[in-house]
């Protein structure tokens, strides 16, 4: 037994501790290196987020990706059938960059509603809904479906993963000026009051589609803030 | 279900339209139009024939339709692409369509024919890279072995 001590005894223990001693401060600023790192460049390393971008038929659903990926559309031709975007990087203005994954370009048309709409707002972070804010006033049948799937993406949005809808009146340069673009947002937002979606218009903004700049500026500032 | 015809209207505020062996339907969430429907949809999802051939074609503005897609398998030939005809916001208006054939030139013939039934019209360009895709690829290979053998005989 005391020779097992003094065996023991006889092993380089300080050497060891003191080398691990010695590491310590190492350690410690590195990580302290890597935290500074992360925090001052932390929104540099892009952001993994998915969209839905969904509304009615040529409410200029493919367009608004295009925007968003920063592409010219040139090639007016409608959607029919499910285009896969894929996976794509949206730069925003506030030097932000996320990652949009698995994105599709779904079509408008009704018969796509019972397919592919409920489980594609269900399994989306962020949700687009668009529509023609110039049909939406001055066409009753129009405003009528606009509401109706307003309704339905609600209804799924509180089923599902979504932490919001924002919800984009295209077709605003259709309106002369600003004071009938005004009178427009008021008409669309008192037409659903009391309605059980009415709270989709809470981000509701009128849009000119053909303006990405004006696009760009609601995302960074609004929808993806710094601080968010 | 032998001809199907699945294609949008001129009015965003109309809806669109599937014919059905001759027959049109506006309601696609009953009954055969619903069936059919969802087998041209399901058709559309599937990878396309001749894809880079394809790619190729609309780079070089040689098809009008930049969607243009084929598939023929053992259910037929399926085509996806665009009329000449625009809708009210100018965008060319998208078709799918199936045939249950194994011939792409009877299937070509039998768009063209359900097409004009709804006052449509394909373009030329897109119908003829259709029939001729295998020969557009046949060239493309003899084209790179030819530029194969040149470079290795300089070698």
């Amino acid at each position: 037994m005391e020779l097992l001590v003094q065996l023991l005894l006889s092993l380089p223990v300080p050497h060891q501790q003191e080398a691990v001693f010695w590491f310590l401060p190492v350690i410690a600023v590195a990580i302290l290196f890597a935290g500074t790192v992360v925090i001052l460049f932390g929104d540099s390393y892009p952001d993994v987020k998915s969209f839905a971008i969904i509304g009615m038929q040529g409410a200029g659903k493919t367009q608004f990706l295009y925007n968003l990926r920063n592409k010219k559309y040139d090639e007016y031709e409608a959607t029919l059938g499910i285009e896969e975007i894929g996976e794509f990087s949206l730069k925003l203005n506030n030097g932000k960059t996320i990652t949009v994954k698995g994105c599709k370009d779904i079509p408008g048309g009704e018969e796509w509603i019972p397919e592919i709409y409920g489980k594609f707002i269900r399994d989306n972070e962020f949700l687009f809904f668009l529509f023609n804010s110039y049909k939406y006033v001055n066409n009753y049948k129009y405003r009528i479906s606009v509401q109706a799937r307003m309704e339905y993406v609600h209804r799924n949005y509180l089923n599902g993963k979504a932490k919001g809808v924002y919800v984009f009146a295209t077709f605003a340069d259709q309106f002369k000026s600003k004071e009938d673009r005004q009178k427009a947002i008021t008409e669309i937002k008192s037409s659903v009051n009391g309605k059980t979606y009415a709270g989709l218009l809470s981000n509701f903004c009128l849009l000119d589609m053909r303006d990405k700049d004006e696009l760009m500026k609601i995302l960074s500032d609004k929808i993806f803030p710094n601080n968010e | 279900m032998n001809n199907i015809l699945y294609t949008q209207n001129e009015s965003a505020t109309k809806s669109n339209t599937i014919v059905v062996d001759g027959v049109s339907y506006n309601d696609m969430n009953t009954g055969v139009a619903q069936e059919a429907f969802r087998f041209v949809n399901k058709k559309s999802s599937l990878k396309g024939d001749y894809v880079r051939i394809l790619d190729i074609l609309k780079r070089m503005r040689k098809v009008e339709s930049q969607n243009l897609q084929f598939k023929k398998d053992d259910d037929g030939v399926f085509i996806k692409a665009c009329f000449k005809e625009k809708d009210e916001l100018g965008r060319k208006m998208p078709f799918l369509y199936y045939c249950k054939t194994d011939n792409m030139l009877d299937a070509c013939k039998q768009l063209i024919a359900s097409a004009k039934e709804l006052n449509r019209t394909c373009y030329e360009n897109d119908i003829n890279a259709l029939l001729n895709v295998s020969k557009y690829l046949a060239a493309g290979v003899s084209i790179s072995l030819i530029i194969l053998i040149l470079i290795i005989w300089k070698m």
